[in-house]
């Protein structure tokens, strides 16, 4: 080999290492700059007035700002919507993102959509309401059975241990609301003095539907002393036909979530107390997860609690408390 | 043969080696510069990087505060505004008939200030007996709720100043659950300055919010505001902070001065930029993630390593370039070398270049063509003895002398002289037993004397009483060695040029003895001596007859002599004429 060949070797050798090292800073610019990974967020619904996927939104993004991801806020209009929500996710497979974090509309009609993103290698976190499968995967959400045995425990003490309770639940097949209502039961009975009739109200979470539920069941099963609403169109429903019966302090009323209108029935003392979850914690959390999981193939599928607090007329001020209910400026 | 191959491959790895060297050498000195520089820079601008950043994290958060600061004041400037109210004062300090009416007036003055402003959410003014106007009367205080308690009322009260609250829910009105920040301010008696009243403007907090929450500080850096007691005023992730899922080093930065405070984080560093307000006592606070400052820095450490491994290569490349330049004449003259062990006296090295490599090249070219002189020289001088030897053998078997000594073994033989003819043949064997001495070049000197002993012993049966001879030697020296055949022919060249001639009797007398450290044979006749033609003559081997008597001559003597000992050594004559010679051969001692 003479000196010549050797140098050609070199230079060869020399422009191959530079080469790639361009690359590789290309590459690596890329990776920060342009292709900053997407999770997209699948929710019940966006509407600007619910309060809670709103908020939940703005936990979503500090968690994006935070880890350095983008975050897309997708869901139907309206929470019932199934079909519609179903589309979305499907559109948002074929954009094959890192990660994809899901609020069910519906336990068992989500099933297919559910375990075709995870066919396809993405990320799974389930949010707020979990949807039936048997694939593993991460659910963040508040303890709805524990946050409604807490409910059960303060509508014991508020009834004074005694007496009959009914239910009236959101939606029909929803896992928050499946769960609310068994956690509620099971804890109500073991209270031995107080009954809660088998009956089941659903409101289809409409504040309408609810008063009428309401007065229904009133009118149904006098002597009913308290009435626990499994969420904030619910309670409102409940809280407005017991005002209007005249039969606020008489008829005990606990909620899950919040709203103005329910903040001002309980400090009117119609409503005893909600149960509030920690929507913008969950935002946070779902996007945290799914980031995690999505980098990390070892990270643990788990079910993440973000908490809930049972609000009265007592805490309603406290410092902790003000921006869970109220969690805007306006 | 195989000792000789690793001899050549040790040799040809050195040369290598030395490249090797260089090469290393070269390329990590320029690599360690560059990697040092690199280092230091990368450090350098790191840290220039992180103060500028810092110092504008600073500036911002400064620049934060100072609005919120003149905000403020604006607002205390209303809440002043109305201390010298005729209307407020009317309505605080006496209690008249038409209370209404001033309320209505007060209440649209109050309105007047903020209608314009969608900052102030609203202005209360209360009494000390708790009368309270508000700017809208659509606003109801709620029935149950008791001013005194409330947090703005009391810490107005004690301190006698306007005051700023924390941002909250005003639970004050029916209905209303706005986010605010109270600004209270104890409203004074003209006359003796005592309290007269309460003011409270409630601030939209979306006001504080949007000075704040637009400004990013990197990728997730942020700004936060806390009150004197450590109470969130703003913070982006208040409720992850009560849910404790993150958590702000409150208590640090309260007992910080302005300035940056670091503190790790979830294994990062995150640094405070710390802002107090004299004024509301509020402290507005940037976080920065030192990560994020410091972000650009992988991109910079590619760029260092990509221009380190640039530069490695070129400074392998350049080193392998320069040693080789240098080693190329090397090779050359190890090549050069190596023909020459092997026997190519011819060898010549070209020079291409004048330096100090090219002087050793021209040194070994000046010493192979010597070397070649002296080996061809060398080769004359061997040619030369062997020549002079064959002719001294030769002598021997002179065929005329032979034929003398063998014609007196003939007569003696006839005339019954047993004892002679024994003599004579066994003295003729021995001189050529000694002659031919196996092919051996060098005799001792004990041999030399017997061969000349022999010589003189036949030619003594030739010449009878006319030669008489004697030999002393030194018996120290008997067996020192000297080439063949010295004495022999000097002797000869006695008997026939000055014994012969001679009419009396001739006399030889050898004697051998050691002169300094040399040994000196010495023949003198009392014959017929020589003048200078003669030895001139002798010496160059011509005899006045020519070649006929055919003897080897003196000069091939001096010849041997001098071509084995060199020119120090050799054969002198000291001759007077009718008066005899004395040849004096010198040779050098050795065993």
């Amino acid at each position: 080999m003479n000196k010549k060949s050797i140098l050609v070797i070199l230079i060869i050798v020399l422009t191959v290492i530079t080469f790639i090292a361009i690359m590789k800073t290309v590459e690596v610019i890329n990776r920060k700059e342009f292709a900053r990974p997407i999770v997209y967020v699948v929710v019940k619904s966006v509407d600007p007035d619910v309060e809670f996927w709103e908020v939940a939104k703005s936990g979503a993004n500090v968690a994006g700002i935070e880890l350095g991801v983008d975050v897309v806020w997708l869901g139907p209009r309206a929470e019932t919507d199934v079909d519609e929500q179903i589309n979305i996710v499907n559109e948002v497979i074929l954009k094959k993102p890192d990660a994809i974090v899901l609020a069910a509309s519906d336990f068992t009609r989500l099933q297919d959509t559910a375990e075709k993103i995870m066919d396809s290698n993405i990320t799974l976190v389930t949010l707020d309401s979990e949807v039936q499968t048997s694939y593993e995967h991460s659910f963040v959400a508040t303890n709805n059975i524990e946050a409604a045995k807490e409910a059960a425990r303060k509508m014991a003490e508020v009834i004074g241990e005694e007496g009959k309770v009914a239910i009236i639940s959101h939606v029909f097949g929803v896992s928050t609301a499946i769960d609310r209502e068994r956690g509620f039961r099971e804890e109500i009975n073991t209270y031995e003095n107080i009954q809660l009739i088998d009956k089941m109200f659903y409101s289809d979470a409409d504040t309408k539907k609810s008063y009428r539920e309401t007065l229904n069941m009133l009118e149904e099963f006098p002597g009913i002393k308290g009435i626990f609403g499994t969420n904030e169109t619910t309670a409102v429903g409940i809280g407005r036909a017991v005002k209007d019966k005249g039969l606020a302090g008489k008829v005990k009323v606990i909620g899950f979530d919040s709203n103005k209108e329910l903040v001002q029935l309980i400090e009117e003392g119609v409503i005893d107390a909600v149960m509030i979850q920690k929507p913008f914690n969950m935002g946070y959390m779902g996007i945290k997860k799914a980031v995690e999981e999505y980098q990390n193939d070892k990270a643990e599928k788990k079910f993440i609690d973000t908490g809930s607090v049972l609000i009265t007329k007592e805490n309603l001020y406290e410092k902790e408390n003000q921006k869970l209910i109220f969690p805007f400026a306006k | 043969m195989n000792n000789n191959y690793e001899k050549k491959t040790t040799r040809k790895f050195h040369v290598k080696s030395i490249q090797a060297v260089i090469t290393f050498v070269f390329a990590v000195l320029i690599a360690g510069i560059i990697i040092i520089v690199g280092v230091l820079s990368y450090y350098t601008t790191g840290n220039i990087v992180k103060d500028n950043s810092t110092e504008n994290v600073y500036q911002l958060v400064r620049q934060v505060n100072y609005n919120i600061e003149y905000y403020l004041g604006n607002v205390e400037d209303i809440a002043l505004s109305f201390q010298y109210n005729k209307d407020i004062q009317a309505f605080l300090l006496y209690d008249s008939d038409n209370n209404e009416e001033l309320a209505k007036n007060i209440r649209e003055q109050l309105n007047t200030v903020i209608e314009t402003r969608t900052d102030v959410n609203s202005i209360a003014l209360i009494s000390d007996t708790g009368k309270v106007v508000i700017n809208n009367h659509n606003l109801k205080i709620k029935d149950d709720i008791d001013l005194n308690e409330q947090m703005w009322y009391q810490k107005a009260l004690s301190t006698g100043k306007f005051e700023v609250s924390d941002s909250h829910v005003q639970n004050l009105l029916v209905g209303k659950y706005d986010w605010v920040v109270s600004c209270s301010t104890v409203l004074k008696k003209p006359d003796n300055q005592e309290f007269m009243g309460m003011l409270l403007i409630d601030i939209n907090y979306n006001i504080i919010e949007d000075m704040v929450s637009k400004i990013v500080l990197g990728d997730k850096g942020y700004i936060f505001i806390i009150n004197e007691e450590g109470n969130i005023v703003y913070h982006p992730k208040q409720q992850l902070l009560y849910s404790n899922i993150k958590e702000e080093n409150i208590e640090l930065i309260l007992n910080s001065n302005d300035g940056n405070v670091t503190v790790e984080e979830d294994g990062l560093e995150k640094q405070y930029t710390i802002a107090t307000s004299k004024y509301s006592g509020w402290r507005v606070v940037g976080a920065v993630y030192i990560e994020d400052i410091l972000k650009y820095k992988p991109y910079l450490r590619n760029f260092f390593v990509i221009m380190s491994l640039i530069a490695v290569s070129v400074a392998i490349i350049i080193a392998i370039l320069v040693s080789s330049h240098i080693l190329s004449p090397i090779k050359g003259i190890l090549e050069g070398m190596k023909r020459f062990q092997d026997g190519d006296l011819d060898i010549n090295i070209k020079i291409k270049q004048e330096n100090e490599i090219s002087e050793i090249a021209k040194a070994f070219n000046s010493m192979t063509g010597r070397i070649k002189t002296l080996v061809s020289k060398n080769k004359e001088i061997e040619k030369a003895k062997r020549k002079s030897e064959l002719k001294a053998l030769q002598s021997q078997i002179n065929p005329h002398f032979l034929y003398n000594t063998l014609d007196s073994i003939v007569w003696m033989s006839e005339a019954g002289k047993n004892n002679s003819v024994i003599k004579m043949t066994s003295s003729l064997a021995k001189l050529f037993r000694i002659s031919i001495s196996k092919g051996k070049e060098f005799i001792t000197i004990k041999e030399e004397i017997e061969h000349i002993e022999s010589y003189l012993t036949i030619q003594k049966v030739r010449y009878g009483d006319k030669l008489q001879y004697e030999i002393i030697a030194n018996e120290k020296l008997l067996n020192y060695k000297i080439i063949k055949i010295v004495i022999q022919p000097i002797v000869e060249n006695a008997i026939y040029h000055g014994i012969k001639k001679l009419s009396g009797q001739g006399k030889i007398k050898i004697t051998i003895d050691r002169i300094e450290n040399r040994i000196l044979i010495k023949v003198e006749d009392n014959g017929m001596g020589m003048d200078r033609e003669t030895i001139k003559k002798v010496l160059e081997n011509k005899n006045e007859k020519g070649k006929k008597l055919g003897g080897v001559g003196i000069k091939n003597v001096d010849d041997r002599i001098k071509l084995n000992y060199g020119d120090d050594y050799g054969i002198c004559f000291e001759s007077e004429l009718f008066e005899g010679t004395i040849v004096k051969i010198w040779l050098p001692l050795e065993k």
